[in-house]
């Protein structure tokens, strides 16, 4: 590192700021899917699902054997797997809350932090024992294989045509659904008050049970949505998890108008701290991540949790 | 009181009766070779591992089959899991040589690891023989007599490329490779005998994103703006296939070269399938339809061996477990004993006819000087994934460290350590 030649600090144009934003906004939407559902599971349940980076793992995977093996003759398979991936991983949530979590709720969160963590463990070797442990990868459908201009520029049609609609479909979705709806409005009653929900007669069971397979839907669709943009491996469970904490942290634990902030905020210091400081290009997050944790320890737009713990 | 006392006479006699004819049974049959096998058999490395164990069990299989070493002892291997941490390794290496009795021990992949369990043999005064892991440093920097490396390092692969890129009309480089160890050593060595072998090349700027990097767009962006003749990359496993994807629909393969270190391994070339762009320069060891000449019978022998055993043609990892294998089974018989200090000493000058081709491991470091490969991608009817055409052979000794860079590297490694 630190080569004479390279010294001098380049110059950029309009045009290089504006690839380096879009590209910014790209992986923001990316990490936007993983964290809003681990985002709603905590507002909601108050547990910090490790294991949702396993259920996005999972929703690769399963992208990987239909369109691989399952339904190789349909040139479509990619789109239908893009319906059914989703919905088996909330199916799966549904099995991981009824069958651990539920038996926790009141226990210390620690406990729950190992509960999860044990799942990731668990879930890592299963994928290894089903796939194997090779590196695989799920091609990207046909049509979206090139380039698109955006303004004048290049970008990846596939990113462009396929990832950022959903993810910010997946936005608005949530906002409707937790701001226009009689359900949503108790979500965010449980998000602020969990013991008053219960108190006015509502099932919280079932309601823990919904917003949990929610949560994994998000999970698996960003897994489907993002298997054909890299590799599928086990382990990119833990890769993704991590960054998925960063911006919730930043954003607020809970809050999901900050976990679109927060996304975007990590998309962005990422692309532009590749254009300025390439030798440090993944410090700037970390940074903001301990200034946001020393003077807003609740996140950009996180509330403070009544109570406490 | 007495008939207590007779009774316990009798117990002990009959416990050590018990005990000592199965190790008396033994001493009348050869005593085998016990060789402990050390590699990350769980999380994420198994996938590397698993088949190399395989690859050493096929060695051995073969030459007891054929009536073993040193006057008729069959080998046998004690395989362990170091978990991919270093602390774990050593405490495994200790437990084999004191408890199960190695002789000396193979295996390690991970550069980190195999530097400290290096540590711990040269205390032990145990032989280990690093097959997988391929930092230079472990037989330069920190090399010493109990240890040798049957497989090449990171000075012949990233030099490998710098020789095959310094043929073309190429200027301006950018440099992309993971964050650690791995892909700084690589780059340098590839970067600096460039500049030897080449004059005018440029490095236009060089970028590290983190080991398990899922998106690559910003670091695609910032490379074709620099407008390079090409980019050298390190990357490897996920990431490289994920860069690859993602630059490909930027249409980076038509806007500048790409030399990439494992691109050319199976591992990368069949998961990507069709999608693997032509054209890419890419190195790699070993491929499971190379020939060597005069060893084309034992290797179609030992793929076909391979695939029944792990249902999928073998990479170069797999052959190195056979391979390192029929070498120590050599040196064994040469030496005549078992001994660490004296087994050690026959290895290095030692000279091996493979499959993989010939090879020396060097006197002075333990190095063995196996050829490296750099091919072109291209599309090949007669498979679902792409293969390499122009394929140019590095032999070991052209590329790496002279004893004259190795002593400079030592002494210079030396100064710093004190």
């Amino acid at each position: 590192m630190g080569e004479e030649g390279i010294a001098t600090m380049p110059t950029f144009s309009a045009a290089e700021f504006f690839v380096q934003f879009f590209n910014g906004l790209i992986i923001a939407m990316g990490i936007y899917l993983i964290a809003s559902g681990l985002s709603l599971v905590f507002g909601v349940l108050g547990v910090l699902n490790f294991a949702h980076g396993s259920l996005y793992m999972y929703g690769a995977f399963l992208v990987f054997t239909f369109t691989r093996y399952v339904l190789v003759a349909i040139p479509e398979s990619f789109w239908i797997t893009l319906i059914l991936v989703p919905a088996l991983i909330a199916c799966l949530g549904i099995a991981v809350e009824t069958g651990f979590l539920r038996a926790i709720y009141r226990t210390d969160p620690l406990y729950q932090l190992l509960l999860t963590y044990g799942l990731v463990l668990i879930f890592g070797d299963l994928v290894k024992l089903i796939w194997g442990a090779e590196n695989q990868s799920v091609a990207r459908p046909p049509g979206l294989q090139g380039t698109v201009a955006v303004f004048g520029h290049l970008f990846p049609s596939y990113q462009v045509f396929v990832l950022i609609p959903i993810s910010l479909g997946a936005m608005l979705g949530l906002y409707l659904f937790l701001h226009r709806t009689r359900l949503g409005r108790i979500v965010r009653a449980a998000t602020a008050d969990r013991e008053m929900v219960s108190a006015l007669g509502i099932n919280v069971r079932l309601l823990y049970t919904g917003v949990f397979a929610i949560g994994a839907y998000l999970g698996g669709l960003g897994g489907a949505v993002l298997a054909p943009m890299g590799a599928l491996y086990p382990g990119m469970d833990f890769d993704v998890i991590i960054d998925a904490f960063i911006v919730v942290v930043i954003g607020g634990l809970g809050s999901l108008g900050g976990t679109v902030l927060g996304a975007l905020i990590f998309g962005e210091l990422r692309s532009f701290g590749i254009l300025f400081v390439p030798q440090f290009e993944t410090l700037f997050i970390y940074i903001l991540m301990a200034i946001v944790l020393i003077v807003r320890p609740q996140g950009l737009l996180g509330k403070q949790v009544a109570g406490g713990h | 009181m007495r008939r207590r006392a007779w009774l316990q006479c009798v117990m002990i006699v009959t416990v050590l009766a018990l005990v000592t004819t199965p190790v008396l049974a033994a001493e009348k049959k050869q005593q085998p070779i016990k060789i402990g096998l050390l590699y990350s058999l769980s999380g994420l490395a198994a996938v590397y591992t698993q088949g190399t164990v395989i690859g050493h069990e096929i060695a051995a299989e073969e030459i007891n089959a054929k009536g073993g070493l040193l006057g008729g002892r069959k080998i046998e291997f004690v395989t362990r899991d170091d978990k991919l941490k270093p602390g774990i390794a050593v405490n495994e290496f200790r437990r084999m040589v004191t408890l199960d009795k190695v002789d000396f021990v193979m295996g390690i992949i991970s550069s980190g690891v195999a530097l400290a369990v290096s540590q711990v043999a040269k205390e032990m005064q145990v032989l280990f023989v690093d097959t997988i892991a391929q930092t230079s440093a472990l037989t330069e920097e920190q090399g010493h007599a109990y240890v040798v490396r049957t497989n090449t390092n990171s000075t012949i692969i990233g030099r490998t490329a710098a020789l095959a890129a310094a043929k073309q009309p190429w200027k301006t480089y950018y440099f992309i490779g993971p964050d650690y160890e791995w892909g700084h050593v690589v780059n340098s060595d590839f970067w600096e005998f460039l500049q030897r072998k080449q004059e005018g090349v440029e490095k236009i700027g060089e970028l590290w994103p983190k080991l398990g990097e899922r998106d690559f767009s910003s670091h695609i962006t910032a490379m074709l703006n620099a407008n390079p003749d090409a980019v050298f990359s390190s990357l490897w496993g996920g990431d490289l296939i994920a860069f690859i994807k993602q630059a490909k629909a930027y249409g980076f393969f038509e806007k500048t070269h790409f030399v990439s270190t494992g691109a050319g391994d199976l591992d990368i070339l069949k998961p990507m399938g069709e999608e693997m762009p032509d054209g890419i320069m890419a190195t790699f060891l070993y491929a499971f339809d190379m020939s060597i000449p005069g060893k084309e019978e034992q290797h179609t022998a030992f793929v076909t061996k391979f695939k029944e055993k792990a249902g999928y043609e073998p990479k170069s990892g797999d052959v190195i477990g056979y391979v390192s294998t029929y070498m120590i089974a050599e040196a064994l018989e040469k030496t005549g004993s078992t001994e660490s200090e004296k087994l050690g000493a026959t290895l290095r000058g030692m000279s091996f006819d493979t499959v993989l081709g010939k090879a020396t491991i060097r006197p002075f470091d333990g190095q063995a000087t196996f050829g490296y490969h750099t091919g072109i991608t291209y599309t090949n009817p007669d498979y679902p994934f792409k293969r390499l055409k122009d394929v140019v052979r590095a032999e070991g000794e052209e590329v790496l460290h002279t004893q004259e860079e190795v002593e400079k590297i030592r002494e210079a490694y030396a100064k710093k350590a004190n």
